[in-house]
C-alpha cells in the first residue's frame, strides 16, 4: 500500500491528537475519583470537559480523513474490469491457469470430454517421444 | 504435497491438457492415492480429477482403483459415479463392438431414468464419436428441452452445428446461452468469430457477407465492453474491421462509418500491442495470456502494419 506523504502526515498528526485526548481523558478521571474521595458524599460521575470531547471527536474524523485518502488500491467491482483483471493475470483467482477466463466452462464444457479422443491424442504423443 | 496444492495443480490445467501436461498429472496418481482419505469435498474433486488423467494416459489400473474408492463413498446408483463409470468403460474398450455395448448400457440407463443428465451427455459424446453426428444432435436437443436452462449443453449444441456448417443453427444456440448468461464474453466473442466464418462462406463482397461482418464486429466490440483487455475480443475486432476496410467492399453496402471502422482498428491494434509487448516481457498484470494467443495476435499485427 503506498501512502502519499500528506495523508501520513494527517495520520500522524491526529493519532496523536487521539493519544492525547485519551490520556486527558485518563487524568481527569483519576482527578475527579480523587477529588470525590475527599468529599463526604462522593458524586457518582463527573462529565468529560467539553475539550476532551471535541479533541477525540476531531481526532477521529482527521484520522479517517487520513486512512480513507491514503491512496490504497481499490478493489474492482464492474465486470469489465474484474473479468480483465482474470484475463491479464492481474487477478489470480485460486488455481487459475494461463488463457482462462471466468466463463471458461462454457468453452471446456467438461461433461462432454470426449475421452477416447484425448486418450488417442496421448498414445500417438507418446509414440512420438519413443 | 497437501490435498490443496495438489488439487491446484489439477485446477490450473484445462479440461483438454497437452499430453505432457497429462503425463505430469497422472503420474501425481501414487501421491494421491497414499494420502489417508479425509472425505473432504477437496477430496472428492482431486479423485475426480484424477481419474480423468489416469484415463488420458491409459494407467487404467490407478483409475480402477479411483473409481472403487468413488463408488465405495458415493454408491453405483449416483447419476455422477454412473457417469464416471461410463468414462472408464469408453476408454477400456477396446473394439467398436464393446462400444455399442456401452452405448446400449446408457441407452439402457436413460430408459429407467430420462432425468439422468451426465448419463445422457456421455451418451451424446459417445454418439457424437462414433460419428453419428445427427443422432447426437438430435439426442441433444431432446436433452435441451428436458432441461432447458443448461447453458453448457447449448454451447455444445451450438459447437455441433458449428462443425457441420450450420451457422444460423450456432449462432442460434449461442444467443440462448446469452439469455442464460448475459456477461458471458467469451460467448459474444465466439458469435463474433462463428459470424465471421459465416460471411466468410457467402460470397466475398456481397450485401449479405457485409452484414455478417458487422455483425460479427458488434459481438466482438460487446465482448471488449465486458472485458477489459480481453485479448480474443481484441484480435477479432481487428480481424473484422481490417476485412472490412478491404477496397473490394463497396462503401454503399456498409451501415458503419468508414471513419468509424478506421478509429475502431487503431484502438485495436494499440490494445494489442500493449498486450504483446506486455506478455513477451512478462510484466506484471500481462501474466495471465496463453502464449499461443499471444503469438497468433502479434502475426496478426505484423501481418497488417
Amino acid at each position: 500500500m503506498s501512502r502519499s506523504l500528506p495523508s501520513k502526515l494527517l495520520i500522524a498528526f491526529s493519532s496523536l491528537l487521539l493519544a492525547h485526548a485519551c490520556y486527558s481523558a485518563h487524568e481527569h478521571s483519576l482527578l475527579s475519583t480523587t477529588a470525590a474521595s475527599q468529599e463526604t458524599s462522593p458524586t457518582t460521575g463527573s462529565t468529560l470537559p467539553l475539550d476532551i470531547t471535541l479533541e477525540t471527536l476531531v481526532s477521529v474524523s482527521l484520522l479517517l480523513v487520513g486512512i480513507i485518502s491514503s491512496g490504497w488500491e481499490l478493489k474492482p467491482i464492474s465486470l469489465r474490469s474484474y473479468a480483465g483483471g482474470v484475463e491479464s493475470g492481474k487477478i489470480l483467482v485460486d488455481g487459475n491457469k494461463k488463457g482462462k477466463g471466468l466463463f471458461v466452462g462454457l468453452d471446456e464444457r467438461a461433461s462432454f470430454v470426449d475421452i477416447r479422443k484425448q486418450r488417442k491424442e496421448f498414445t500417438d504423443w507418446m509414440k512420438t517421444q519413443g | 504435497m497437501s490435498l490443496t496444492s495438489l488439487l491446484n495443480r489439477f485446477k490450473s490445467a484445462s479440461v483438454h491438457p497437452t499430453p505432457s501436461e497429462s503425463l505430469s498429472l497422472s503420474q501425481l496418481a501414487p501421491s494421491i492415492l497414499n494420502l489417508s482419505i479425509t472425505d473432504t469435498p477437496e477430496q472428492w474433486a482431486l479423485y475426480e480429477s484424477l481419474l480423468l488423467s489416469t484415463l488420458r494416459t491409459g494407467d487404467d489400473t490407478s483409475a480402477r482403483l479411483v473409481l472403487q474408492r468413488l463408488a465405495d463413498r458415493f454408491g453405483n446408483d449416483n447419476a455422477r459415479i454412473m457417469a464416471l463409470q461410463g468414462i472408464y468403460d469408453e476408454c477400456t474398450a477396446t473394439n467398436q463392438s464393446q462400444l455399442e455395448e456401452v452405448l446400449k448400457n446408457y441407452t439402457d440407463l436413460l430408459k429407467d431414468d430420462p432425468t439422468n443428465i451426465p448419463i445422457a451427455k456421455r451418451r451424446i459424446t459417445l454418439l457424437h464419436s462414433l460419428s453419428k453426428k445427427s443422432e447426437a444432435i438430435s439426442a441433444l436437443t431432446t436433452l435441451i428441452d428436458l432441461n432447458p436452462t443448461d447453458a453448457e449443453s447449448w454451447s455444445q449444441l451450438a459447437q455441433y452445428y458449428f462443425e457441420i456448417s450450420m451457422y444460423p443453427q450456432a449462432i442460434y444456440c449461442l444467443e440462448e446461452v446469452l439469455l442464460i448468461l448475459p456477461n458471458a464474453y467469451n460467448v459474444h466473442a465466439r458469435l463474433g468469430e462463428i459470424q465471421f466464418v459465416a460471411a466468410e462462406s457467402v460470397s466475398g463482397a456481397s450485401k449479405e457477407a457485409v452484414e455478417k461482418l458487422e455483425a460479427s464486429l458488434r459481438w466482438y466490440l460487446r465482448a471488449v465492453e465486458l472485458c477489459d483487455g480481453y485479448l480474443r475480443g481484441y484480435y477479432g475486432v481487428k480481424l473484422v474491421t481490417g476485412k472490412l476496410l478491404e477496397s473490394k467492399i463497396s462503401a454503399t453496402n456498409r451501415t458503419i462509418p468508414e471513419e468509424k471502422i478506421n478509429k475502431l482498428n487503431s484502438v485495436a491494434t494499440v490494445q494489442l500491442n500493449d498486450i504483446v509487448t506486455g506478455s513477451e516481457k512478462g510484466k506484471k498484470g500481462f501474466t495471465g495470456y496463453d502464449s499461443a494467443e499471444v503469438a497468433a495476435a502479434k502475426e496478426l499485427l505484423e501481418a497488417t502494419s
